[in-house]
């Protein structure tokens, strides 16, 4: 097996592993290994063709494949080593990261740090238990994306969106836009699953109807999808070829688990303190594998902090990190990360369970007090915490953070 | 004719708030009224979609010799919002060869709009 | 007019294949027609794997004898076959103390018939089966039951036959049989649907993909053929009535018995070490959890009696009937575990028995008909009996001197040691380009899977497990028909999921 050495080995070469490795160069680790299963750097980027990437970071209005190209140019100045074709299979006992790609076979990687940037996979409609039959026809949105967007394919003609994430929204509008019919989207909760932007400029835009407080509750069709059934206020069917779904992100954590690593039920990703590391020393997670996140622009940032860990540990790895714990109060669904160690400067993230109108963020002691108009599900809040509030933070024996009216 | 003004909503995208804003306008198609948003961004957003809307338009062409067989684009600045689907039109028609470079001009001035379609990575 | 083949099988399942393969030991010319685009793609599609001990079923029936026949050919069967068998045992549970005489009444049959068995309760069975709910105090344990890997059963059944000389005309609908003096004249129409007529719709409306599955097609398209034989087997499945009907062999119905199935994450892998029954009903065996050859955990069948014989439906009913069952059993199982579900039909006679004969009213033809549960497992047996009936049915049977043994197994790269793996790399690097994901297969396995005859997504999916984990094909797809449309040389819009009208994409622009 060949044999593979280097300080910082990164997994997944998407937005997270992309800005990982960079800052990791900049902060003047010698080697780097950036891998990556698909012919190309970029990961999930390079499907979404659409608008509305880097607002945050760069104040640009990009397209995926125009973010993704900021980094690869970058990445292409250095003399990061950068694997494609290139699957992770397996995280040994003793640590070793396990590669397989055509042209070397196998390779055994020991490498002083790993950052796991490994992004998510879909919900799948089996997962969501929609009774009926299994034709052909059936696509997560994302499997749709590529299809449409890399492969040259037209999935179908008659769709219909099972959930109203980001996803299936803007495959209604893609879709649309191919010269499909998109005969409705179905979203299960009472709000639509993702922005509000995309409600308007995906749907209302092209009077694709929105039904909220409906779901798909039976597939017909023997061979290939023939229509489904929707239930909500309403019962009635429509007729389709297509079905895409958009019920959730789920984060990609074989390989963390191999490590083995616990996974938090909530994020679905492992336990991880503020420099994005896990509970195994040394090892590092960022982008949609630690949590699913709204914005690629959030992942490039949390991706910097986990390289700039992840280098921080090569040059010392003997270190001592207290950590608080981070608990999530009132109304919230996902903090993140679960420990502050940092003296600095420190972002939790959050989610909210319902959405609510004019509330305040507070945390223990008082040390946070936001406010804010509206707070949603589908839209991450940032809480950033200053080298002030971080010394009040070390006093604690930990950090509750409640979501309540005003 | 009558002299009956009548009224559109649009749900405004300036910040998660999402307001529903209402604009009233006479049977001539004069604005007389905007309603309902908590902020100035809101309004301009209501008056702008109620006069002209515009949207970026992003899509895929053919590409030959290329890793793949579809180049993702973009139009340069927003199109007006009733023309997309003649713009879809004309960005069918489109087959290019490889190579091309991020920001290359694949279209000039789409449909006289003033708009160029551009490609969005090297291929 | 003298026939081409001694002997047309007709059904490409289980019991088809089983059948064709044991007949490929002897002197005769062999055709199996089958009208799905591969095998066992029919009722076997939904098997689940198990080989039962015998101890549920009657043994004056012919399942029954044949279960307990079929049962002790495992061992050599599935190692000519070169496949993984395991006899994990099997225990029927006692949910109530109502149950337990009935229990003894099983044990009782099964020392009666020489099935081993035992009853184990309460530390013992706690040991045996330690996620088992703590109300069950007591079962019956039958360790000569066991798990295969169904699949690549079939596939390594159909292969071998076809090593050995038999003829497959697969994606081939029987349309009539005539009897010509001694012959037997199969008439067969294809059953593809061709691309070619959805191309330039603008919209694929629901009412034309219909009138395609409904075969709405030129009735001179390729695959329609004539076929001449001496013997004919009716393996047909579900119609086999049907297929007997054309001769008047059709003394018998089959009626389409429902069985849902929920598969559920990998966390739950291994969560028994048997195959967990519950105290049987006169009708059915009842909801299992069952384990896989893999070690994944499924949970089903349903059983109810339908009416139409293509209904694959999964159902809320169904689900909820088999969760709430299967929690009395294993309490952790949740709704939110399940991966994947799938429905199948057994094909059920009115006799509730097997039917394996020589028709009564037409000589030479053979039904094995009826095989519902525990098919699987007597079919080795049913194949060694259609052999019996054709020595007393006149067909001179001389054993072939070289019957070729079976030398090609689908192994997963994924299970071999990493010295292995890199064997197989050199060789073909293909094997280092990991395609799916989930269940970490290869390009290579996926090449091997089409050169072995799989022609759908679903083909490879069930011959190497790519689309089975996690994710459910939604990493591979795209890989999965880009090595299809290479390695059949055909356009990748025309592959389809399990053949017919079950097209992937619509188009490629």
């Amino acid at each position: 097996m060949l044999k593979k050495n280097a300080d910082i080995i990164v997994i997944g070469a998407g937005p997270g592993g992309m800005a990982a490795a960079l800052k990791a160069n900049e902060l003047g680790i010698k080697k780097i290994l950036l891998v990556d299963r698909l012919p190309e750097m970029g990961g999930i980027l390079q499907q979404c063709i659409h608008n509305g990437f880097g607002l945050q970071m760069f104040k640009k209005d990009w397209t995926g494949p125009e973010y993704a190209d900021h980094y690869i140019k970058k990445i292409n100045n250095t003399n990061i080593e950068v694997l494609l074709n290139t699957m992770a299979l397996e995280i040994t006992k003793d640590g070793r990261v396990i590669l397989s790609n055509s042209t070397d076979g196998l390779i055994e990687v020991t490498a002083k740090a790993k950052v796991f940037a490994m992004g998510c996979r879909e919900r799948t409609r089996q997962q969501v238990s929609i009774p009926g039959t299994r034709p052909s026809g059936i696509f997560t949105a994302g499997v749709a994306q590529r299809f449409v967007n890399i492969e040259g394919y037209m999935p179908g003609k008659d769709v219909v969106v099972v959930g109203s994430g980001d996803i299936g929204m803007i495959m209604a509008r893609r879709m649309t836009l191919e010269g499909a019919k998109v005969h409705a989207v179905t979203e299960v909760l009472p709000y639509p699953g993702g922005l509000t932007r995309n409600v308007v400029q995906c749907l209302q835009d092209y009077n694709i109807p929105l039904y909220l407080n409906h779901n798909v509750v039976e597939i017909y069709g023997k061979d290939r999808v023939e229509g489904v059934k929707i239930s909500g206020e309403k019962t009635f069917d429509v007729q389709c070829d297509t079905l895409l779904f958009s019920v959730g992100l789920i984060p990609e954590n074989e390989l963390s688990r191999m490590v083995p690593l616990d996974i938090n039920p909530i994020t679905g990703g492992p336990y991880i303190d503020d420099t994005y590391e896990t509970t195994q020393e040394g090892v590092f997670i960022c982008g949609n594998a630690a949590f699913v996140n709204d914005l690629a622009d959030y992942v490039s940032i949390e991706a910097e902090i986990a390289g700039e860990g992840a280098a921080n540990y090569v040059s010392n790895p003997l270190r001592n990190k207290v950590g608080v714990e981070i608990v999530a109060g009132e109304n919230v669904r996902l903090l993140v990360p679960n420990f502050i160690t940092r003296n600095d400067q420190a972002t939790l993230y959050l989610r909210v369970k319902e959405p609510m109108l004019d509330v305040k963020i507070v945390s223990t002691d008082g040390i946070v007090a936001l406010k804010k108009q509206i707070v949603k599900p589908s839209e991450m809040v940032e809480i950033k915490l200053n080298s002030e509030q971080l010394a009040k933070v070390k006093k604690l024996k930990e950090l509750k953070i409640d979501v309540g009216k005003i | 004719m009558s002299e009956r003004s009548s009224e559109r909503k649009f749900t405004c995208i300036m910040c998660p708030l999402g307001c529903e804003v209402t604009v009233k306008n006479d049977a001539g198609g004069t604005i007389t009224e905007v309603l309902g948003n908590k902020c100035k961004k809101g309004e301009t957003y209501a008056r702008d979609e109620f006069t002209r809307p515009m949207r970026v338009l992003t899509s895929t062409v053919s590409i030959d010799g290329a890793q793949f067989s579809r180049l993702p684009v973009r139009t340069s600045s927003a199109v007006p919002k009733d023309r997309i689907f003649k713009c879809m039109g004309e960005i069918e028609k489109i087959k290019i060869k490889a190579p091309v470079k991020a920001g290359d001009i694949i279209l000039k001035d789409i449909l006289g709009l003033n708009v160029d379609l551009i490609a969005t990575r090297d291929l | 007019m003298p026939s081409d083949y001694d002997i047309a099988i007709i059904g490409g399942g289980i019991v088809g294949n089983s059948i064709a393969r044991e007949l490929s030991k002897y002197e005769l010319s062999v055709i199996l027609v089958e009208k799905e685009i591969e095998v066992s793609f029919g009722v076997s599609k939904a098997n689940s794997g198990i080989i039962h001990s015998a101890i549920h079923d009657d043994p004056k029936t012919l399942k029954g004898k044949l279960c307990l026949q079929g049962n002790k050919l495992w061992e050599g069967l599935s190692k000519e076959l070169r496949i993984p068998f395991n006899r994990v045992g099997e225990i029927l549970v006692a949910r109530s103390d109502e149950d337990i005489p009935a229990l003894k009444g099983f044990l009782d049959n099964a020392k009666a018939v020489g099935i081993p068995a035992e009853i184990v309760e309460g530390e013992a069975l706690g040991r045996l089966e330690p996620n088992l709910s703590k109300n069950i105090k007591s079962g019956l344990l039958a360790p000569t039951a066991g798990v295969i890997p169904p699949y690549e059963m079939t596939y390594a059944l159909y292969e071998n036959a076809m090593q050995n000389g038999v003829e497959y005309l697969l994606e081939s609908k029987v349309t009539n049989i005539l009897k010509d003096n001694s012959s037997f004249v199969i008439q067969t129409a294809s059953n593809a649907v061709t691309l070619s007529e959805t191309k330039g719709l603008t919209a694929y409306t629901p009412k034309q993909i219909l009138r395609f599955a409904q075969n709405d097609i030129n009735p001179k398209a390729q695959g329609d053929r004539e076929i001449r034989a001496n013997f004919v087997i009716n393996a047909a499945g579900l119609y086999a009535d049907d297929i007997a009907k054309f001769v008047g062999a059709d003394n018998f119905k089959i009626k389409p018995r429902k069985g849902e199935e929920y598969i559920l994450d990998k966390r739950f892998d291994n969560i028994n070490n048997h195959i967990i029954f519950p105290t049987p009903s006169p009708n059915s065996k009842g909801v299992l959890v069952i384990k896989t050859i893999e070690g994944s955990t499924m949970i089903g069948p349903t059983a109810e009696d339908i009416e139409d014989k293509e209904d694959i439906r999964t159902s809320e009913e169904g689900l909820q009937k088999i969760l709430a069952f299967v929690k009395t059993m294993v309490p952790e199982i949740e709704r939110k575990d399940i991966i994947a579900s799938f429905a199948g039909i057994r094909p059920v006679s009115d006799s509730n028995d097997f039917i394996v004969e020589e028709s009564k009213k037409v000589p030479h033809f053979i039904n094995a008909a009826g095989i519902q549960s525990p098919g699987l497992t007597a079919a080795p047996a049913i194949a060694l009996m259609v052999v019996d009936i054709f020595k007393t049915s006149g067909l001179t049977l001389a054993k072939k001197k070289s019957f070729k043994k079976y030398d090609k197994p689908h192994r997963r790269l994924t299970l071999l040691p990493n010295k292995e793996k890199e064997l197989a790399i050199k060789l073909d690097k293909c094997y280092g380009n990991i395609i799916c994901r989930c269940e970490t297969v290869s390009e290579g396995e996926v090449i091997a899977a089409i050169k072995n005859g799989a022609k759908t997504v679903d083909g490879i999916k069930f011959r190497t497990r790519a689309g089975m984990g996690r994710c459910q094909a939604g990493f591979c797809t795209h890989h999965v028909m880009k090595i299809l449309a290479r390695e059949l040389n055909v356009p990748e819009e025309t592959l389809t999921k399990r053949g017919g009208g079950s097209f992937i994409v619509k188009e490629k622009r």
